[in-house]
């Protein structure tokens, strides 16, 4: 029996019993739409989170340190080449390296106009700005010919209602950095006062906006974002404390002219582990955010699954309703079978119309399924938006739907339909056609 | 000397029950020729059904031996037993077993749809078969907007959908008025006649037997109780 026969006449048996079909499809419509709408919410947390990764750029950076444990004082620490501006040059030869630069960021605040925010001001030298590491929209790139010039995030001026962004160009821009005050002063006044803590002082310094920049500077292994980046030079005339992490007190033998760290951006996520391979190879010590990323994937995973064991379960239910269905079918058209085996119909082609048939209903589940779950979703993701944007929330896509979902949601349908269906199939294959044409 | 075409030799039948074993057809051995027409006759219960059943290959005996046109049928397995179903035998059944729900084409077209024959080619000779029984203008209707005999003879050219060599027919007047029923067994006599086809033909209307095989074996308690020439015989 071809198998557009075994369609055709499954189809047609499915037409003369619409009831009991549309019955029998919508449990499985119910049971597989729910199964993809929890799936693809799953899909949506992980994209939603992976999308703000990507968008601060976290898993293209590697931060190159040197090793520090050297129990071994013979050990070949020279072989090592130290973090200075020629390792910078170089690594950004490498294949898929956007660009490097030191870990050099201060903690400060920044005011332009009335907006007034901490950051950790980035410094870079300016070279590296050709490097494409920080994406140059309005103005331009920092240049030693005007060290106090800045380059200031889009999404900093943004909140200065600047939308065009060459508006804010030439502005002034206050930053006021952390000092450590011995001054006779500030002792007295620790001693009198009984202050507690360090003598810590602030002093200001005037910068202007000489270039916008497309997204914040990012990098090291602390990620908060950078709102300005000033030259090298602007900053080393600069009182300020450069304490980026509690690392940085062990680190603080760094000889002069090289660096604690040096940041390296990949041109994408996927180099990330060849480029890093580089590096271990020359023997530095690398932390990459990406390994981050891995065990949020295992995290990811867990929720997946748990997703698909409760959406599931609404799956079996419904696939006991094709059993129910198929054992009746074959009950009704006991005497049809006999006939069909009679005129020489073999088992395997009377299973075939059954499995085919139960596939037919786990396939029209399925596709149904999932236009349900489209549907509702995209009602649930409407009303949470509403919702949200009065509450000040950014609108957002709380559901996916990528095609392995839909796909591979569809297709366990039919599988859970065809298994629910091999039962009542055998059994119609073992009817005794005497018994069957007897049979009124 | 004509050609042997069915021979049974030692053909039995027991069915069991809490027990109790009751011998449906006992030690049958007889041989039809290819080309004959043979009725089958005897009382209600007496074994003829279970011996059509059997040449059929629908049911399976528990003794003896059947030979179809030089294959032993009893040695078939399930798969080959359906084959032999579909290319070698025809049968027509006392209440005619067409499926309620399909047209008299699509009953007609059945069989070949388990031969895989392309669907315009078995559209086509379902056609040709309903318009030889004289039912051309009903092969759109459904069983129950026909009459007996009407569904008899669909019945009829559904049994000759894949050319079969052998046509069993289990009482096929059975439901059917004594003209109606005459109409079949000219129907059966000529494609006795005309095709060649061996027919065994069951009925416990002797009469009607008498004026169309040419022989007739009588059954009583599962064995062979007569096996006569009759008035059919050319």
């Amino acid at each position: 029996m071809k198998r557009t026969d075994q369609i055709a006449l499954a189809w047609d048996n499915l037409v003369k019993t619409k009831l009991r079909t549309f019955l029998t499809t919508s449990g499985i419509m119910i049971g597989t739409g729910s199964l993809i709408c929890m799936m693809a919410f799953g899909q949506g947390v992980q994209h939603n989170v992976k999308q703000q990764f990507d968008d601060l750029g976290l898993f293209n950076y590697i931060v190159v340190s040197q090793e520090r444990e050297t129990s071994d004082p013979a050990a070949p620490e020279a072989a090592v080449p130290p973090l200075d501006e020629a390792l910078m040059e170089s690594l950004c030869k490498l294949p898929h390296v956007e660009g490097a630069y030191p870990e050099l960021r201060f903690p400060a605040m920044v005011r332009i106009g009335e907006i007034e925010q901490f950051t950790l001001v980035q410094v870079l030298p300016a070279q590296s700005l050709s490097f494409s590491v920080v994406p140059i929209i309005a103005g331009e790139t920092l240049s030693a010919e005007d060290p106090q010039g800045a380059v200031v995030s889009m999404g900093f001026l943004r909140q200065l209602g600047a939308h065009p962004p060459p508006s804010h160009l030439g502005a002034s821009v206050e930053i006021r950095t952390l000092t450590l005050d011995f001054g006779l002063e500030s002792l007295l006044k620790m001693v009198f006062s009984q202050r507690r803590g360090l003598p810590i002082g602030q002093k200001d310094y005037a910068f202007h906006v000489r270039g916008v920049s497309s997204r914040a500077g990012m990098g090291g292994s602390i990620p908060i974002r950078s709102e300005v980046i000033i030259g090298m030079q602007a900053a080393a005339a600069m009182d300020k404390l450069e304490i980026n992490s509690l690392v940085d007190f062990f680190n603080s033998d760094t000889p002069p002219g090289t660096f604690n760290s040096i940041t390296v951006q990949v041109d994408s996520p996927t180099h990330v582990d060849a480029v890093r391979d580089t590096l271990k190879k020359q023997g530095f010590q690398t932390f990459a955010m990406l390994d981050q990323m891995e065990e949020m994937k295992q995290g990811f995973i867990i929720m997946d699954l748990f997703l698909l064991a409760i959406g599931m379960i609404g799956t079996l239910v419904s696939s006991l309703g094709i059993v129910n269905t198929m054992v009746m079918t074959v009950m009704e058209r006991y005497r049809e079978i006999g006939i069909m085996k009679a005129v020489g119909a073999p088992d395997r082609d009377i299973r075939a119309i059954f499995i085919v048939e139960s596939g037919l209903i786990g396939l029209i589940g399925g596709l149904m399924g999932l236009l349900l779950a489209w549907m509702v979703s995209h009602t649930i993701n409407f009303i949470v938006n509403v919702v949200g944007v009065r509450q000040g929330m950014p609108p957002m896509t709380y559901f996916t739907f990528p095609l392995w979902l839909c796909i591979s949601g569809v297709g366990l349908a039919i599988l859970v339909s065809i298994v629910a269906g091999l039962a009542p199939a055998q059994r119609a294959a073992s009817v005794d056609p005497v018994s069957a044409l007897r049979h009124d | 000397m004509e050609s042997v075409f069915i021979r049974t030799s030692n053909l039995s039948r027991v069915y069991s029950s809490g027990g109790a074993e009751l011998a449906a057809l006992w030690q049958v051995s007889i041989t039809v020729a290819k080309g004959a027409f043979v009725g089958i006759c005897g009382t209600s219960g007496s074994g003829k059904s279970t011996l059509i059943n059997l040449l059929g290959g629908l049911d399976t005996p528990t003794g003896g031996e059947i030979h179809v046109d030089g294959t032993c049928v009893t040695g078939l397995d399930r798969n080959s037993l359906a084959r032999y179903r579909l290319a070698t035998v025809g049968m027509i059944f006392q209440s005619f077993n067409l499926v309620p729900s399909n047209s008299a084409l699509e009953n007609v077209m059945l069989p070949m749809v388990f031969a895989e024959i392309p669907k315009a080619e078995r559209a086509r000779r379902a056609a040709g078969l309903l318009d030889q029984v004289g039912l051309a203008a009903r092969a759109s209707h459904r069983p129950k907007e026909l009459s007996g005999g009407e569904q008899q003879r669909v019945a009829i050219a559904r049994a000759l959908a894949n050319a079969p060599k052998l046509l069993l027919a289990d009482e096929p007047t059975g439901n059917l008025d004594s003209q109606t029923s005459r109409q079949i067994m000219r129907i059966l006599a000529e494609l006795n006649r005309e095709k060649g086809l061996t027919v065994v033909m069951i009925s416990h209307d002797r009469d009607l037997l008498e004026q169309h095989a040419e022989r007739i074996v009588t059954i009583q308690d599962g064995r062979i109780a007569s096996d006569s020439t009759a008035g059919g015989a050319r």
